[in-house]
Order: C-alpha cells, then structure tokens, then sequence
C-alpha cells in the first residue's frame, strides 16, 4: 500500500523526486519511484529513500485545497510533499498525539473553508439573482438611479438609435405636420399632468420613413415615423400610440432594461472574470440601449396605463384598439414574425422593414387581440368618461406627408 | 509520440509526430495543419454539462478535438490561441491548476475540469473558476509571452495577470503591494502571494496590460 508523493531535496533548488509513501511502523518510507527523475531525465541516483520518524516529524498543511502536507525531519533537509486525505488519515491513526491533532485542526480548516466558499457562492449567487434577474430588484436598482441620467442618456443616443432603425436621423419638416403632433403632445400632457405624473416632458419628432412605427427612449425622447401617421385614420389613433411610448419613458422602461442587460453581463463578467470587457461595456452603454427590448410586461403596462393616458387627454381609448387592430397581421403568410423582437427600438428593425414596412410596430408588439380587447376592458370600464375629437385636420397632415 | 515546440518563445506551435494509434486531445481550433492520415472526431468531452461548464467558466473550448493517427506515421501541428510560448508538462499522478484558456493539447486520459477558484480568484482577474487537469500523461499549455517555470519555496509574488499555472500544493493570497496609494498609482495593483513548496508558470506579458496598451487606438463610433 502505497501514495504517490514528491520529495524535495534541498541540496539543488530544483531536485524533486516523485516517491511513494508507505508507514511502516513509526516511520514514513519515500522510495524514489523508478529511480531518480529530474525534469530533463538526466538525474544520477540519489539515495535509496528517505526516512521521516513519526516522533520526530514536523507538519504543516498547506495547498490550494488545504489538503497539502508538508512533512520535515531534523535528520535530512528532504521536503516531504503529499495530498491525498488517505495518507493523512492513516497518518493520523499511527501518529503520536500531537500529529493527531494536527491533521484533525487540518481537516477542520478544510471543512471550514469549504462551508465559506460554498456560503459565499450561494449568497452572492442569489443577491445576484435577486438583485437582476427580478423585476422588484431592478425597480429598487432604478428607484437610486436620478430622472436626470434618463434624460441624459435618451439625448445622447436618440439620433444615432434612429438612424440605427431608419438610416438616418433628420426629423422631418413640414409645419402642418409639426404643429399636429404638438397638438397631440399638448393634449396628452394634460393628461400626464392631471394624473400627478409628467416625470418627463414628451420630446416628440417626426421622421420621414416608411416604417409603422414609434420608438421610445429614456427620458421621453419619442420617435414618430411618418408611416406610421400614414396609417393612422385620425389624430386620435396616432395619440394612442404615443400614448404607450410616453407611458414606456414615463415608467423608465428603457434603464429598468438598461440594469437588467448589465446584470446579466455584470454576471458573465464576473465569472469569467475579465474587467476589462466589461469597462468596455459601460462605455458602450449606448450601444446597448440601441438594441433595447422591451419586456412582454412593459408592452401591457404602456398600454393598459397608455389607455388610461388617453382618458384622461380626453381621448377616446377606442381609437388606440382600433389602431393596432389596423397592425394585426393579415392571414399567416411565410415566415410569421417570432415572438422573440419584442421591442420598440429595435436594431433588426431595418431588415424587417425591407420586407414588410408597415408592420413593424406590430412586429414587436404581439398579442395584438388580446391586447385589443384589454384597451377594449379599459375603455368599457370608463364608458362615462368625458372625450372629444383632437381638434386637427388630418387629411391636411395626410396632404403634407404625401399619401 | 514524439513532439517538437518550434518558433519559441514568440510564436510557438506544437509539432506532434504519430505514430499509428497514437491519439491526442486538443482545443477546437488549435489545430494548424496534418498529414492526411490523421483523424478528427469532434466531441463535447465529458458530456454536455461538463462541457459547457468549461466552457463557460474557465475559458476552453465546448467542443474538442481528439486527433487519431491511422494506418501510418502522420505528423500534426497544434498551436495556442495567444502569441507565445508553450510548455509541455508531464503530470505523473498529478493536479495542475491553469488560467483561463492556458490550456492547448494533451493526452486524452487527462481528467480536465473547472474548478471553484473563490472569490479571491475573481479579485486576481482570473475569473471564479480556475481549470484543473490531473491524471498521468502529457500537458501543453499556452501563455501570452514567455512562460517561466518557478520553484516555490516558502512564499513567492507574481503580478496577478502573470499566472499560467500552478500546482495544487502551492496555496496562494491576494494582496494589494504597498498602501493604497500604490495600489492605483504603482500600476501593479493586486498581486498573488503564493506560498507552499511546488512549481508555478509566469508568463512575461499581460493579457489585461496588453489590451489596455492596445485600446488607445481602437475605433470609436461617435454617438452621434
């Protein structure tokens, strides 16, 4: 019976000898395994083995694991070098008392360390999860970020979000147009207002491009692309949509995804450990929001309180169901748009557009029946709720956007 | 098996000379060129989850490749992602622990695994999870720069992006050199105390100091 061991003579500072370790009696044998071996197999032939007496040793733990002995004897300056928990138990039942106790004080420092590490991965794992991956944790990571670094960040990026979706980020001029959408704005932060809410002033600009689409980012900057009024039938339905892009800024979707994207990159950081990526990262931030997605919940939210919005701009909710009823998809043709873009600024959009413009809104906006009927609920449930027509020409805006 | 590491320390590669039946283990894509009686069978080694933990954790490949020396002699060359050297290491019985993506080829009954570094390991930029290769037979392992072989006796401080690898009965702290003030101002920030008797690899350039180095003169798209 015997361990694989390593014995280091202190004669040349390299000199290390694989053994095996045997406990004959009171003494521990290391035989030089198949003779000497030095690392360039070039080794003369040391002595036969070397003898460690068990009342004469000293021990010390050591290693990675903290399963490393290291064995010395006053005799000869041969490093005694093992790991394997079987030596040490044996070791332990032949030993005097005092290295009975030191294998015992070894093995509790191994257990103890064990219990530490697997402590700490698991209360780091879940904080972790906690803190990311659920929305009570992001809402409490954004509640300590200020409006400000909203409105910041959505300045920042809005022309080049823009042109990541429509190639370009000049907003269109034409004074109908302009003084329409103004309209639409005024009205729905009335709305806001009348609500307590208006954390942020609607920034709205138009944009010439076919798309069937708004995008919102933090800080209440809204795109409004010109195909998109095109489709709309009246002011009232445009207003529905931006409506729900308002609301998206209003409850800070755009950085509640922000934290939730870093925390899963926080978390791939950390474990693959290269900070300097993830310095990168935070500098890209930009980039991240370009490709921002909105969560399944957030479309429903900014709908549902989009809705609400409406009501009370004095609105009727019913335009926007009648809106995105106008989106749903016609019968399924090739290719159904996947569930997975569900996101307003979205970089993919310009593909998609390629192949169907005007459905891009919809495109990442699914569910649209049950969303319907949801706005239908809403607008049911405030059936007494006072509402007026916006008071603008739209075939004037449809003239000025060409269609 | 007979191997050949040419184009030391710079641009090193790994010349494998076969004979029938031999087989090697290597990382997907270490491979630069063979003879054509040598083949590839590509596996998820140690099955899907393992796999992917290696994968994901300590910086291999998923995939890797088991080259398989047919009829005749054949002849092989396998390289290391990074520029520099490489190393060959025969464990005997033995556990070596590697940095992240150190690893390059060995023989195919080495056991390779991660393995939890500890929080301490996350703090030398090594990631939480170390690999760990044991078994008996033949290693090669990559570096960034040249790969020096260290005895450690007692204790010993490496800059903690200079770690290739060390053995398990070397045990090792992180530490800060000096005050605070030197750990932003020295550019040496945390270091590695090893401690124990056994045998560590440094590499002679850094990773993190060379993408540093390199970043100044990375394109920027401005936003906007």
């Amino acid at each position: 019976m015997g361990w694989h061991a390593r014995v280091h003579t202190s004669d040349g500072a390299s000199e290390r000898l694989d053994v095996v370790v045997e406990i004959q009696g009171q003494t521990i044998l290391a035989k030089p395994e198949g003779g000497v071996s030095k690392e360039d197999g070039s080794g003369t032939h040391g002595p036969n083995s070397f003898e460690y007496r068990l009342d004469e040793i000293s021990l010390e733990h050591g290693g990675l694991e903290h399963d490393t002995l290291y064995i010395r004897s006053p005799r000869h300056g041969a490093l005694l070098v093992i790991r394997n928990p079987d030596f040490a138990e044996e070791l332990r039942k032949e030993g005097a008392v005092e290295i009975k106790q030191q294998i015992q004080a070894g093995a509790l420092t191994r257990k103890k360390r064990r219990l530490i590490s697997l402590i700490g991965w698991g209360g780091a794992a879940a904080l972790f999860i906690a803190l990311f991956f659920s929305p009570l944790g992001t809402n409490l990571i954004v509640s300590f970020i200020p409006d400000s670094f909203d409105s910041a960040i959505g300045e920042a990026v809005f022309d080049s979000a823009v042109a990541s979706m429509i190639g370009h980020s000049q907003p269109l001029e034409n004074e109908t147009v302009e003084r329409a959408v103004a309209k639409i704005e005024e009205r729905l932060l009335e709305g806001l207002q009348k609500r307590g809410e208006a954390r942020f002033t609607p920034n709205i600009r138009v944009y010439e491009s076919e798309l069937v689409n708004a995008v919102a980012l933090p800080g209440g900057y809204i795109a409004v692309f010109s195909g998109l009024l095109k489709k709309a039938e009246s002011p009232e339905e445009a207003a529905g949509v931006i409506a729900h892009e308002i609301i998206h800024a209003e409850r800070r979707h755009g950085v509640k995804q922000i934290v939730r994207q870093l925390g899963i990159f926080l978390g791939l950081q950390i474990l693959l450990g290269d900070a300097e990526g993830l310095i990168a990262l935070l500098g890209d931030g930009a980039a991240l929001l370009a490709r921002l997605d909105y969560s399944r919940a957030m479309e429903r939210q900014a709908d549902k309180e989009g809705a609400l919005l409406l009501i009370d701009s004095q609105i009727d909710p019913m335009a926007m169901a009648s809106f995105f009823e106008k989106l749903a998809p016609p019968p399924p043709e090739k290719g159904a748009k996947e569930a997975g873009a569900d996101g307003d600024a979205n970089g993919e959009e310009v593909d998609e557009a390629e192949n169907s413009g005007f459905l891009s809104w919809i495109s990442t906006h699914p569910d649209i029946e049950e969303r319907v009927e949801e706005i239908r609920k809403i607008a049911e449930d405030n059936k007494g709720a006072k509402t007026g027509p916006l008071p603008i020409n739209w075939q004037r805006v449809h003239r000025a956007l060409g269609s | 098996m007979q191997y050949e590491i040419i184009g030391q320390p710079d641009f090193s590669s790994l010349v494998v000379k076969m004979e029938p039946g031999d087989k090697i283990l290597a990382e997907s894509g270490a491979m630069v060129s063979m003879t054509p009686n040598i083949d590839i069978e590509t596996r998820a080694r140690g099955g899907i989850f393992s796999s992917l933990k290696r994968a994901v954790f300590a910086g291999e490949s998923f995939f890797q490749n088991t080259f398989t020396c047919r009829d005749t002699p054949g002849e092989l060359i396998l390289t290391g992602s990074a520029e520099g050297d490489l190393m060959r290491r025969k464990l005997n019985n033995e556990d070596l622990i590697l940095s992240r993506g150190a690893y390059v080829c060995g023989d195919p009954s080495l056991l390779i695994d991660s393995k939890w570094g500890g929080f301490k390991s996350f703090f030398s930029g090594e990631g939480l999870f170390f690999l760990k290769v044991s078994g008996t037979g033949d290693l090669f392992f990559a570096s960034f720069g040249c790969i020096e072989e260290i005895d450690v006796d007692g204790e010993y401080v490496v800059d903690t992006g200079h770690i290739v690898g060390f053995e398990l009965t070397l045990n090792y702290s992180i530490e800060k050199v000096g005050g605070l003030k030197s750990l932003f101002l020295s550019g040496e920030g945390l270091v590695c105390r090893f401690k124990g008797r056994g045998k560590l690899y440094i590499q002679t350039r850094n990773h993190n100091s060379f993408a540093w180095w390199a970043n100044s003169w990375r394109r920027v798209q401005r936003s906007n």
